[in-house]
């Protein structure tokens, strides 16, 4: 039977290659221009969603018709200047037909990108979306002249409201290639007759170093002279076909300023933390996890698995005590990963999203972007922090984004010291909301005050220069419901995904050190450390012997104890600083190097019981 | 001499960072901006016309061109110089004085 399956397989896979001659189409656009929900249109439910060899950047693929459909990372030209683009560039020179998305309200901006494709030779539709906006807008725009001018067809679709969506299927039809300045044709000849095809011709004439490479030839020096005649095109292009109506701003135009003004910005900065605040940490991590973990968790669940595994084994067992102990596999794990962390990672990734639809989060990092410089990174970094506060191994990924090796270090080590995780957040939030407002003060001041000072020493160490901000701001505009749930159903499960099998092997790991007595030598060892210098109870060891698998599981052991208020801000700064969860130091190792990331282990081990035993004195 | 302080009053060409809120700069010279490539993809040419909307304490300057809002930071805004121009974006500059001009006090 399984031979059999596996035949199948075999013949699927010979089909699926003789198929990729089958046509290919690339969806391309500026970030923000409604390309996924177009995508969906097309292929449907079916998608195979992969990591691109060698980055974690996404790449989404799906089939309609005959053709097979590729979505592109959102960018603002096709070159090899970002790891994103360099990915945009690699599909698009394998596309029979690029279908190019199109914001109408940015015709300005999104027109430089088609023209880019156009240039490189490739078959083009261009879809204007957002057509509901234009009236809103006070914007005409004269698509027969556009198509002409461009010489490639153009749909207006409303994606959102799946209005016009139906002229996909014309669209790659009859995507045609454009019109190219002529003086760049002549220039292009050259190149050309080298190198055999047009659009790897231009981009190598733009100064494209790989694929220059790739053809033996030299990278050209024109980029900013083609860049400039483009520009000079398209803005052409626009005083033909755009006419404007002078129109009231709007509302949402109004709250962006607001958000990006230093008197005004700072105080909707803590509103907005404090709203993120009563709903995660209050109502999720304070009402619905305490209610789940206590009433369904240990009274409902835990009890009857117990009841269930004690008919066939005894409790007392070493395989008992590994499947319902403390830390049974069974138990605890269940309990915390269905009743803590799953409705904790859906509240955060609900507010993430909600926060970044509605175009806050880039004008949080315009109004970030001076205190970010101070250690070393610029506003975007402050997507990474935030990002961090939900899953710091997420976050480590997305250090990508920012401009040079030296900041992305620098933002992996902020994110692996100081920064807590959502379902950490959320244990960290239930406890210290039992200790009191002093010691929530005491918690921020002190984690805060090691961030700045890594920050700063390693601004001070790292060689180099750090990129300044450049950033396109999306407008702000009310999120869309089904958007929000898809992306927070979306990431929750990614993160559960990742995170589940990590709970199972610590569980299955200290319920081992349990039986085998290694726990206590374990916390033997950890016990002087904590009792006597940081002046915590001995079970606290176990908490931390837990964090070495994850962190949130390592506070999540810390909620089981009684402490006094003092002991509760010690144990909780030392969690926070300590070691980074298994996964993410996995993925630290990937990103960033072997040496690069046990330095910043060993580092957390050496800080947090530093500052922990530090705090500790200071408050006794 | 007279006439000169005049013209220089007149055709004054400071970096971006130093604008202030609401008034409107053309961009007269990029050759000091390492990624040249990146503000001309975004529409940042020499010549442009652009409104600058928000300059925080900091340095980081935000731009308005068209119907974008485009962010930069302070190093970056250092090395754009540009002079102040009068006309197309002057009126929104009074209307935005008005609705603003507050805040200044505060």
């Amino acid at each position: 039977m399984k031979e059999h399956i596996e035949h199948h397989k075999h013949i699927s896979e010979k089909i699926h290659k003789a198929d990729s001659k089958r046509g290919k189409i690339a969806l391309v656009g500026n970030p923000n221009v409604g390309k996924s929900i177009i995508f969906n249109y097309l292929s449907g439910l079916y998608m195979e969603v992969s990591n691109y060899p060698g980055t974690t950047v996404e790449v989404v693929k799906g089939q309609f018709n005959d053709y097979e459909v590729y979505d592109t990372p959102g960018v603002y030209g096709i070159s090899s200047l970002s790891v994103e683009e360099s990915i945009a560039r690699d599909i698009v020179l394998e596309a029979d037909v690029v279908i190019n998305v199109v914001d109408s309200v940015h015709l300005e901006r999104d027109l430089f990108l088609t023209q880019q494709l156009i240039d490189m030779g490739k078959k083009v539709s261009i879809i204007l979306n957002f057509q509901d906006e234009l009236e809103k807008h006070g914007i005409k725009i004269d698509t027969e002249k556009l198509s002409s001018l461009l010489g490639v067809p153009v749909y207006l679709t409303s994606a959102v409201n799946k209005r016009g969506l139906e002229q996909l299927e014309s669209a790659i039809k009859n995507a045609s290639p454009g019109n190219i300045d002529p003086e760049l044709h002549s220039r292009l000849h050259v190149m050309l007759s080298e190198v055999g095809s047009q659009a790897e011709a231009l981009l190598i004439l733009e100064g494209d170093e790989e694929l220059a490479r790739k053809h033996g030839v030299k990278a050209g020096t024109d980029r900013e002279s083609i860049y400039i005649q483009r520009r000079n095109r398209i803005n052409e292009i626009i005083t033909e076909v755009v006419t404007e109506r002078e129109i009231k701003r709007r509302i949402s135009t109004f709250i962006g300023k607001l958000a990006m003004n230093l008197w005004t910005g700072v105080p909707l900065v803590i509103v907005v933390l404090y709203l993120v605040y009563s709903f995660v940490g209050q109502f999720i991590a304070g009402g619905v996890v305490d209610y789940l973990v206590q009433n369904v968790g240990k009274d409902l669940w835990e009890m009857w698995i117990r009841g269930l595994v004690s008919q066939f084994i005894s409790q007392d067992s070493w395989l008992g005590i590994i499947l319902v102990g403390d830390f049974g596999v069974l138990t605890m794990t269940i309990t915390y990963l269905l009743f803590l962390l799953l409705p904790l990672v859906i509240a955060f990734y609900l507010s993430l999203s909600l926060l970044e639809d509605s175009g806050y989060l880039p004008r949080l990092a315009v109004l970030m972007d001076r205190s970010f410089n101070a250690v070393g990174l610029n506003g975007s970094a402050v997507i990474p922090i935030v990002l961090g506060f939900g899953c710091v191994t997420a976050a480590t990924i997305t250090t990508r984004i920012l401009g040079t090796s030296r900041e992305r270090t620098i933002a992996t080590a902020i994110l692996q010291f100081a920064i807590p995780c959502s379902a950490q957040t959320g244990v960290v939030a239930a406890l210290i909301a039992g200790a009191g407002f002093e010691s929530l003060l005491i918690y921020i001041t002190t984690i805060f005050a090691v961030l700045v000072i890594i920050g700063t020493a390693l601004n001070k160490i790292l060689p180099g220069e750090s990129s300044t901000l450049l950033l396109d701001l999306p407008p702000m505009r009310l999120p869309k419901l089904d958007n929000i749930v898809r992306k927070t159903t979306f990431r929750s499960y990614a993160f559960m995904k990742e995170a589940t099998p990590w709970f199972f092997v610590g569980a299955l790991g200290i319920g081992i050190f349990q039986v085998t007595g290694i726990l206590n030598v374990w916390i033997d060892l950890l016990t002087p450390l904590v009792t006597g210098w940081l002046k915590l109870p001995a079970e606290a060891s176990t908490a931390f012997v837990m964090g070495l698998v994850r962190r949130d599981f390592g506070a999540a052991g810390l909620y089981q104890l009684k402490l006094v208020p003092n002991q509760i801000v010690v144990a909780l700064v030392t969690i926070t600083l300590f070691v980074p969860c298994i996964a993410s130091f996995m993925i630290m190792i990937k990103e960033r190097g072997l040496k690069q990331a046990f330095v910043i282990w060993i580092g957390t081990w050496i800080i947090a019981f530093l500052v922990g035993g530090i705090l500790s004195h200071i408050l006794n | 001499m007279s006439n000169k302080i005049i013209n220089s009053k007149v055709d004054k060409i400071v970096s971006l960072k130093e604008c202030s809120a609401g008034t409107c700069v053309q961009i007269v010279n990029l050759s000091k901006v390492k990624e040249k490539s990146r503000l001309i993809q975004l529409g940042l040419l020499e010549g442009e016309i652009v409104q600058c909307l928000e300059h925080l304490p900091g340095g980081t300057v935000v731009v308005r061109k068209g119907r974008r809002e485009i962010a930069i930071g302070a190093k970056l805004a250092q090395s754009i110089l540009v002079k102040p121009v009068d006309g197309q974006c002057n009126r929104k500059r009074k209307r935005w004085k008005l609705r603003f001009g507050f805040m200044k006090f505060i």
